[in-house]
């Protein structure tokens, strides 16, 4: 699902190079929940990045699915995305003026589909958001808006998730329900790279490597 | 969902930003329509003066018949005023010269004359003969005025007052003239001038009657309004066709006065045009003022933005649809802001028209609505405010969304 192969990127900071990520490589199968782990400044967002099609690295390959989101056009790239990669992030990033359906829906405005209303509702009532269909991000609790996110990541059933500190601005219980979700989204088939500096959200993965600086 | 709805909502959600932008637009739309009305009003209002004072100075004008007099170069003055007529002649050709001029604008109602005073030798009485065969078509007037004077047929006289009453001459009455029967034609009312003592006739018979075939003294003529038509421009138009005449103008106090308010006017509708100018340039500075706003605060909503765009690029939005979301938010604040001026600015301008007197009845309010300038405005406005919309959007279209994300 994910091939990563020996992927580097480095940055440069205050006229100096630091490089984050080193000759990386890992695979996620189908069914796959991945956790990575690392201290900050290691390159765990960065992995997440290169792997979402967003941030192209320096030398290596990326495969999602088979293809290598980096040899497509801009356009294609982004379409790329909407249809084989769904995002998780630690804010949430939902837009601050579209209701929870809508917020849902957003990634139709990409990839239209037919049977995207209904996807967005059954996705609604199965993250147990049916009740706050019509309300602003703003008047959600920060669960909601996780599993606003999570609804949102999965309408057009993309094959990889990638979730960076999800539950890292959540209680417990929330973070238990949202993790729950991730690993039923790993059960249907997907695959998952999550993020995290939560050992107990770790914990919940099938593999957790650890990054180190590189 | 889609890209209409996203703006929408977004719209909704910063209705601040939004309407700050539509009011720029508005004032600056409003800034143009309101005084193109009112300056509208006052040039309806001004056309319609000035037509209507050109038309009485063309009354006037007719009213006092012929006040340009063309005749032969050698002519003494002195002479000329003293018999009033000119004693030497010129070829009637002149006339049909004159007629088929192709740069001739100043004059019309060309009729060529034959005057002279002679003794009525029947009645022992001494008359002007006045031989005339009406106006000569002019052949480059498009559209040719009416005839203000009518052909005498021949065979057929005119008498002045003095004459048919003095005579006890009656209309259709035989009358003998130097030896050549004529039927009184009309007996003219009393003028109190030479015409009194005047005899009117086809310019051939005068012609043949005096021994003068082919030959007149003058040509009669009224000066032309629409040429804008003055003594000099007159002599320099004709000494360029007729170089071998002269032109004498009369000029009655009436006509004068006629002319005077219309050259007023003629000055007030020029000033017109000079507000319509500053109007234009005061319009100008509120568009460029508006059009600075709207980028200003587009890249506002940019920067405020950022996180969202960042986001919408995550999930598949590409870069041209980042690109319509920003300009789609521009052209509707365009055409909003247009409207709502095109409407303030009409009910404004028709107030202060009908507050300054520059319109005077409810029927006229309508006409100083132009469509052409309402339809330029909502036309042109959610164009040029997309224009000015345009680098912010671009802006936000190439945000990486790795670096936006990367900022978490």
């Amino acid at each position: 699902m994910l091939d990563i192969r020996e992927i580097s990127k480095t940055y440069t900071v205050g006229g100096k190079a630091v490089a984050v990520l080193d000759g990386m490589s890992l695979r996620v199968g189908p069914g796959e929940f991945m956790a990575v782990q690392g201290q900050s400044g290691c390159g765990k967002s960065t992995l997440l990045l290169a792997a979402g099609g967003l941030l192209r690295p320096d030398s290596g390959q990326v495969f999602v699915s088979g293809s290598d989101p980096y040899e497509l056009s801009s356009e294609a790239r982004a379409d790329f995305r909407a249809t084989h990669i769904g995002f998780v992030f630690q804010q949430f990033h939902l837009v601050p003026y579209l209701d929870v359906l809508d917020n849902v829906l957003s990634p139709s405005m990409a990839h239209d589909s037919p049977d995207a209303r209904p996807r967005a509702m059954d996705l609604i009532e199965h993250f147990g958001l049916a009740d706050r269909i019509g309300h602003l991000p703003g008047e959600l609790s920060t669960g909601e808006r996780q599993r606003t996110a999570l609804a949102r990541a999965l309408l057009n059933r993309p094959k990889l998730l990638l979730a960076d500190e999800p539950t890292g601005n959540l209680d417990a219980n929330s973070g238990a329900i949202v993790l729950n979700y991730m690993r039923e989204f790993a059960a249907s088939g997907g695959a998952v790279l999550m993020v995290t500096h939560d050992s107990d959200a770790a914990g919940k993965a099938d593999r957790v490597i650890q990054l180190a600086k590189a | 969902m889609n890209i209409w709805r996203l703006v929408r909502k977004e719209i909704g959600y910063r209705r601040l930003n939004f309407a700050q932008a539509m009011l720029g637009v508005l004032v600056a739309t409003a800034g143009l329509v309101g005084p193109m009305t009112v300056l509208r009003a006052y040039s309806i209002r001004a056309e319609n003066r000035l037509h209507t004072m050109e038309d009485d100075y063309r009354k006037q004008t007719l009213k006092y018949g012929f006040n340009v007099r063309v005749i032969p170069a050698g002519q003494d003055r002195g002479d000329f005023f003293e018999k009033g007529y000119a004693t030497r002649t010129m070829d009637q050709a002149y006339a049909q010269k004159l007629a088929d001029s192709k740069i001739l604008t100043t004059i019309r109602h060309l009729t060529p004359t034959l005057r002279r005073k002679v003794l009525w030798t029947e009645h022992k009485r001494k008359v002007l003969l006045v031989g005339s065969h009406g106006e000569t078509p002019l052949k480059e007037r498009a559209h040719r005025k009416k005839a203000i004077i009518k052909i005498i047929p021949e065979g057929e006289i005119d008498l002045g007052y003095d004459l048919w009453s003095s005579l006890g001459l009656k209309a259709k009455q035989e009358v003998v003239f130097l030896g050549r029967k004529f039927t009184l034609r009309r007996c003219q009312p009393e003028q109190g001038s030479e015409d009194d003592i005047s005899i009117w006739m086809d310019l051939q018979a005068a012609q043949e009657l005096t021994g003068q075939v082919g030959k007149i003294n003058e040509i009669q003529a009224v000066d032309c309004r629409c040429a804008m038509a003055d003594a000099e421009k007159i002599r320099t138009e004709l000494s360029e066709i007729l170089p071998n005449t002269q032109v004498i103008l009369k000029v009655k106090m009436a006509v004068a006065r006629a002319k005077a308010r219309l050259t007023a006017q003629q000055v007030r509708v020029a000033e017109l045009k000079d507000k319509q100018a500053l109007a234009a340039v005061t319009a100008a500075f509120l568009i460029v003022g508006a059009a600075v706003w709207i980028s200003l605060l587009a890249f506002g909503n940019v920067r405020q933005r950022t996180m969202e765009i960042g986001i919408l690029r995550a999930i598949g939005l590409s870069g041209r649809r980042i690109l319509s979301v920003f300009l789609v938010r521009s052209l509707l604040i365009g055409l909003v802001g247009a409207v709502a001026g095109v409407v303030l600015g009409g009910c404004l301008g028709a107030g202060v028209a009908v507050a300054w007197g520059e319109v005077t009845e409810f029927s006229q309010v309508g006409a100083l609505f132009s469509p052409l300038l309402f339809g330029l405005v909502v036309l042109c406005s959610p164009v040029l405010s997309a224009v000015v919309s345009w680098p912010p959007a671009i802006l936000a279209a190439r945000q990486d969304p790795a670096v936006v994300l990367s900022r978490e």
